[in-house]
């Protein structure tokens, strides 16, 4: 059971609200609290392969993504938003796992806290 | 031919990717000689308050005063 | 006319910027979450010129194989010659 499951909703870089949800996964994780950070909506654009900040300006949200992965966050991806969005399965980042709204819904019944980007 | 291009900024300077988008283009037609003007309404002067610390994004301070050097009007 | 789409093709903005495109005879530049558009089957009948920023494009991944063949990529450079170059600009939906 996760301590916490962090619900992102908002695709990556046009707001704040997807470097907020990592930033606050790694910092849970880094308590040794329980996170499951589940990708819903535009959220799961966060999960796209061969994301390129260069000379951007901004923080490459694919490698913060991937320090979740390492650091112990387990993520999840909604199966009908990544369809939706056009997301195939090989464009996915290593370590996500697709899941379907039946089992997102025992992720956040089980969590204890609950938070929504 | 120089224009005046005229950018309106009514988000905060770290929640949207607006900040950005106006600076890069606000640079861009500053460099090719265009007047450019930036009119700052509701939480877009949220931008150009002093003292600014972040850190892993565009500092909008850093780049608003640098780009006032090169030119750009900001009305608020 | 030119119209500066900013946001998804799943929210209301982002719909309205293109219908709007569409029934003006506008062309599009697509930018930060607008970049999304620019994907194969996304624009439907539009007939304009379609820009996408590559920069917004390149940071959320979205790869050229992605593209509708329509979609020209350019810099910043290119997008305010389009901006100083036309009659109007609306946006950004």
């Amino acid at each position: 059971m996760a301590a916490v499951a962090m619900i992102l909703k908002r695709s990556p870089y046009g707001d704040i609200n997807a470097a907020e949800a990592v930033r606050h996964a790694l910092g849970a994780v880094s308590f040794e609290m329980g996170v499951d950070l589940i990708l819903m909506d535009g959220g799961v654009l966060l999960a796209k392969k061969g994301q390129d900040d260069t000379g951007t300006g901004f923080t490459n949200l694919e490698g913060v993504l991937r320090d979740c992965l390492d650091m112990g966050v387990a993520v999840y991806a909604d199966d009908i938003s990544l369809k939706n969005r056009r997301v195939a399965a090989e464009s996915v980042i290593e370590g996500v796992k697709t899941v379907g709204g039946t089992a997102i819904a025992g992720f956040i019944k089980e969590a204890k806290t609950t938070m929504i980007f | 031919m120089q224009k005046i291009v005229t950018l309106y900024l009514s988000t905060s300077p770290y929640s949207y990717e607006n900040t950005l988008t106006s600076v890069r283009i606000a640079e861009s037609a500053l460099n090719k000689g265009h007047t450019v003007n930036l009119i700052a309404s509701a939480d877009g002067v949220y931008c150009f308050l002093t003292k600014q610390k972040a850190k892993g994004i565009l500092n909008a301070e850093e780049e608003f005063t640098r780009l006032i050097q090169k030119g750009l009007k900001v009305y608020l | 006319m030119l119209v500066l789409i900013k946001s998804a093709p799943d929210t209301t903005d982002g719909a309205t910027g293109l219908h709007l495109a569409k029934e003006g005879g506008a062309d599009l530049v697509l930018l930060q979450n607008g970049v999304y558009f620019a994907q194969k089957e996304r624009l439907e009948t539009f007939s304009g010129t379609v820009y996408v920023l590559d920069d917004d494009k390149r940071l959320r991944g979205v790869k050229d194989s992605e593209l509708d063949p329509r979609v020209k990529a350019i810099d910043y450079d290119k997008l305010t010659d389009i901006i100083t170059g036309g009659e109007k600009v609306v946006g950004m939906f």
